[in-house]
């Protein structure tokens, strides 16, 4: 330092002022970082960097923030590293767990300039935005008041993160899988009963076809019914975890299908596959969903009687015309919900057998080919009610009869409209 | 017996220069040194009259400013102690001529006056050129400053004299520390204009309003000069191998970088002196930014690393962002405020200045309440694409030539350009977090880690002992809004302080705080 130097030998004359300039100073550490432009890096632009912002409009009021809009922007968010305890916005994901907090200026607070050229800080609801790093988990941004200790509001988020995936599907923090779903199959009686529920189980297979996994997916399930009949549950949702690239699932469903009418029915399930995080993008719609349909014959119920007389209803393994009675009743009558009149059965669609069997359509035809209208006794086999019921008969060597059959049942159709109709009583195989 | 010299021309300027030394320098400019030239002795060596011993008087001529100095009668050898000095920019020039004239006196009976022979070369004047920065004496005698020097005649008969003289350069006062600022103009260059890079050299007590004019608290305080003279100002340019320009025992240099190219302008700037220090290397757009909306102008690295503060035009002061006046006022703001306070100009290095792609717009309009029907209040309307495209500012400022009172929102703030102590202290706020330590109606809160303000005593009581202050400088500040009224405590002085009134200068718990951010900022957390 030549100039110093020289000043130092000055003297007394400047000593005063020499004392001064030999000082050490109070260096600074980052202006001395790096003090060799030789090898100091020289700063690189940033625009490669992969960040991700939310930027959240919301109209904040004094004890509310409603949501204006939300977007996920490809550029970094200032960090909010220094930013005052004033907000506290979470990020939360879809199950509602907290991904990330962090305090954020509340944009109520402004600084207005006095006359005076000083400064106060007032409270002015209005327009703000609240700005925050990208999380593709993230679902959802509560925005709490810190100083009041009162949630603002909620963000839905969703929206915006699949927006922006669907727009970059390639960006690394989204997620291109192509879900379908692959087979789905219904499962149900054929033969319903007015007034009663039969179970139709659905299975349903979702496959991740790629590119990327494993992914979450949500299936979801619709029914479409003919009218008369009801069923529960309308709808279905299964949550399918961690599908694997190349994988498939199968969820399964069991619904109950109630006729409230006699006549043929269908119901329609139709099941849908998504993605269950907004980031994850689904491109191909068009493997999405997929239906099925079952038919139910929903039957008007009647009251059979095996062996009229006999309460306990002996049928011998051999029986070659075991009798039975299918009674005229009235709505209500031994709990029916319709009535029903024997004389309309139209023999040839008579079909008797277990249950199984005349169910699933098999069975043996009357033996004699007709129906025989006879007022035929009651269920408490004493009783005649004056009404003519039709008698059947069935060759119990052709059901067949075997020592565990513990019933017998009869199907067949009445009326114009050829209504199934669907009765059953019990048995007592005897020798 | 007051004579006139026979070497004097106009005795008018014999007149004003005689017994004159330099006056004091208007302000303590750094770059102002003092060449001080000292005739010590002189001896007669053949100038005389050989009368009654001899009668010598003299003249100093400094870079042509002429000191004379009257008649010692009768002494064959005096010891006058004749001392001339002038003040010299170190910036402006690197040397100085000077020329020490000695004469005898004669009477009427001897003939008139003799110009003594001080010199073994031609002629009888001594010609010297003083370097000022080092100071060394060359011509028709060499040697060093700051010692006795000695000259005599040639001894060719026309009457000799022997002098000792000696030359100082005293530099001014220097303050402690050692700070740089490297700027360039125009702000945002445009492909084949000329850039000037500047390199300024400052001690290390920089105060915002010293270097340029503050307006923020009305009437603006006096600038004060902290320019420094060092060894050497290094200007780089785009090279790594060398700088492309290096000034010795200068305050600044500058160097022009000639009909810029399309793209980036990189360039920094060192100082070597006592320590060495260096600007670090910033990047500069030439023409439209590369990528996104912003426009680089001050760009030290990425923006996880470094602050990042953006300049918006105000839509009714500037046509847009290319504006030269925008530009320029933009450009002072940098040099004024951020690069015209120590500690953030120390922290240069961690700061990136930008400039927005659109105008904004800072207006006061009517706002009445009942108390007061006149009431206006401060609006800022932010650019269309802010929030999309300039998320990862930390701090933005709207700048604007229209006087009115100006406010800050949501680490956005507007400011007219002179206001530099504003800049500063909502800087403070924003992205620094630090709160207002001015009473009573300012903004309060607790911001840990290390804040500048506590809600409770003890806490400040403590946090002052942690910063060498004793406890007893807690005081508190009342916000009377809330019901009750909410005290506060801090242990920072008032008023001067960033986020006090005089907004000058940031005092230790504000330093604590920003310093704890640089530090985040380093690790990639900015």
């Amino acid at each position: 330092m030549q100039f110093r130097q020289t000043a130092a030998v000055v003297g007394t004359f400047i000593a005063g002022t020499l004392a001064l300039g030999l000082v050490a100073k109070n260096s600074s550490a980052t202006i001395d970082q790096n003090a060799d432009p030789r090898i100091a890096a020289q700063p690189r632009y940033d625009y490669d960097d992969p960040s991700k912002s939310f930027v959240v409009d919301l109209d904040f009021g004094a004890t509310s923030a409603t949501t204006v809009g939300a977007t996920v922007v490809p550029q970094r968010s200032y960090s909010h590293l220094g930013d005052p305890p004033l907000l506290l916005i979470s990020l939360k994901n879809s199950k509602g767990a907290v991904l990330t907090t962090f305090n954020s200026w509340d944009p109520r607070w402004t600084f207005d300039e006095t006359p005076s050229h000083g400064e106060r800080m007032i409270m002015r609801p209005g327009r703000g935005t609240v700005v925050a790093s990208f999380n593709g988990a993230a679902a959802t941004m509560l925005v709490r008041d810190q100083q009041s200790g009162t949630d603002l509001g909620t963000v839905d988020l969703r929206p915006a993160v699949h927006s922006f995936c669907v727009a970059h599907p390639d960006d690394a923090e989204c997620v291109e899988a192509d879900l379908a779903v692959t087979s789905t199959q219904a499962s149900a009686p054929p033969l319903g009963l007015v007034g009663k529920g039969v179970t139709v189980t659905v299975d349903a297979t979702v496959a991740n076809l790629g590119p990327d996994g494993p992914v979450d997916a949500v299936v979801n399930q619709t029914v479409t019914a003919s009218a008369g009949t009801t069923v529960t549950p309308a709808s279905a949702t299964n949550d399918v975890h961690a599908l694997a690239k190349g994988s498939s699932s199968t969820v399964r469903n069991s619904y109950s299908v109630s006729c409230d009418t006699p006549g043929q029915k269908t119901v329609t399930f139709t099941t849908s596959v998504a993605p269950a995080e907004a980031n994850v993008v689904d491109a191909v719609a068009t493997n999405n969903s997929k239906s099925t349909t079952v038919s139910i014959d929903c039957a008007v119920p009647i009251t059979l009687n095996v062996k009229p007389g006999s309460a306990r209803n002996p049928v011998s393994l051999n029986e070659q015309a075991i009798p039975m009675a299918a009674l005229t009743t009235r709505a209500g009558e031994y709990g029916n919900p319709l009535a029903f009149d024997a004389a309309l059965i139209d023999p040839a669609s008579v079909r008797i057998g277990t249950r199984d069997s005349v169910v699933a359509g098999r069975g043996v035809p009357e033996v004699h080919g007709k129906v025989h209208m006879e007022d035929s006794l009651e269920m408490d086999e004493t009783t005649h009610d004056g009404d003519l019921d039709g008698v059947l008969h069935a060759d119990g060597r052709r059901i067949p009869v075997q020592r565990s059959t513990t019933e017998l049942c009869v199907r067949g159709t009445f009326g114009q409209t050829h209504t199934t109709f669907f009765g059953c009583d019990h048995i007592e195989v005897v020798p | 017996m007051r004579r006139a010299l026979y070497f004097v021309m106009p005795c008018c300027v014999v007149v004003a220069t005689i017994g004159q030394t330099v006056s004091a320098p208007p302000a303590l400019a750094s770059s102002l040194v003092t060449l001080k030239v000292v005739i010590e002795r002189v001896d007669e060596q053949g100038c005389t009259d050989n009368l009654s011993g001899s009668d010598f008087y003299g003249e100093i001529e400094i870079a042509g400013e002429k000191t004379d100095f009257g008649v010692i009668d009768g002494e064959d050898t005096i010891t006058p102690n004749w001392t001339a000095q002038k003040q010299f920019d170190v910036d402006a020039v690197s040397s100085a001529p000077v020329i020490i004239r000695i004469a005898e006196s004669d009477g009427g009976f001897n003939f008139g006056d003799d110009a003594c022979d001080i010199t073994r070369n031609a002629g009888t004047d001594l010609d010297l050129t003083v370097n000022l920065v080092p100071c060394n004496v060359t011509g028709d005698t060499s040697g060093p400053c700051a010692t006795s020097l000695f000259t005599g005649g040639s001894g060719d008969g026309d009457g000799d004299a022997d002098v000792n003289f000696r030359v100082d350069v005293i530099a001014p006062a220097a303050a402690p520390g050692l700070n740089l600022r490297c700027t360039h103009s125009p702000l945002w260059p445009q492909p084949g204009q000329n850039v000037t890079i500047t390199l300024e050299a400052f001690d290390g007590n920089v105060r915002v309003g010293d270097t340029q004019t503050d307006t923020s608290s009305g009437a603006a305080p006096p600038l004060v000069d902290h320019t420094k003279i060092v060894d050497h100002l290094e200007i780089w340019v785009g090279s790594q191998s060398a700088p492309a320009i290096d000034t010795a025992n200068k305050t600044k240099t500058t160097f022009t970088v000639n009909n810029v190219a399309a793209g980036d302008l990189v360039y920094g700037c060192r100082i070597k002196d006592d320590n060495t220090i260096f600007s670090g290397w910033r990047r500069t757009r030439v023409g439209p930014p590369a990528s996104g909306k912003g426009v680089p102008v001050i760009y030290l690295g990425d923006r996880a690393h470094n602050v990042d503060i953006v300049f918006i035009p105000d839509t009714d002061s500037y046509s847009g962002t290319n504006d030269p006046n925008f530009l320029s006022d933009a450009a002072d703001v940098i040099k004024g405020a951020y690069y015209g306070e120590d500690y953030f100009l120390k922290n240069q290095p961690n700061i990136n200045f930008w400039l927005a792609d659109q105008t904004g717009d800072a207006d006061s309009v009517p706002a009445p309440t009942p108390a007061d029907p006149n009431n206006k209040n401060c609006v800022l309307t932010l650019p269309a694409n802010w929030a999309t495209d300039y998320m990862w500012r930390d701090s933005g400022a709207v700048l604007h030539r229209d006087s009115f009172r100006d406010c800050a929102n949501s680490g956005v703030f507007s400011s007219e350009p002179t206001s530099l102590g504003t800049v500063l202290h909502e800087t403070g706020h924003s992205p620094f977090g630090l709160a207002d330590e001015y009473c009573c109606d300012g903004g309060y809160f607790e911001n840990s880690p290390n804040p500048d303000l506590w809600d409770t005593l003890a806490e400040c009581q403590s946090d002052a002992t942690a910063l060498g202050r004793p406890t007893t400088d807690c005081r508190t500040i009342t916000d009377s809004r809330p019901t009750p009224p909410k005290n506060w405590y801090t242990s920072e002085p008032t008023p001067n302080d960033l986020m006090n009134g005089d907004r000058r200068p940031p005092q230790a718990a504000d330093i604590r705080r920003m310093d704890w951010f640089f530090g985040n900022c380093a690790a990639g957390k900015c």
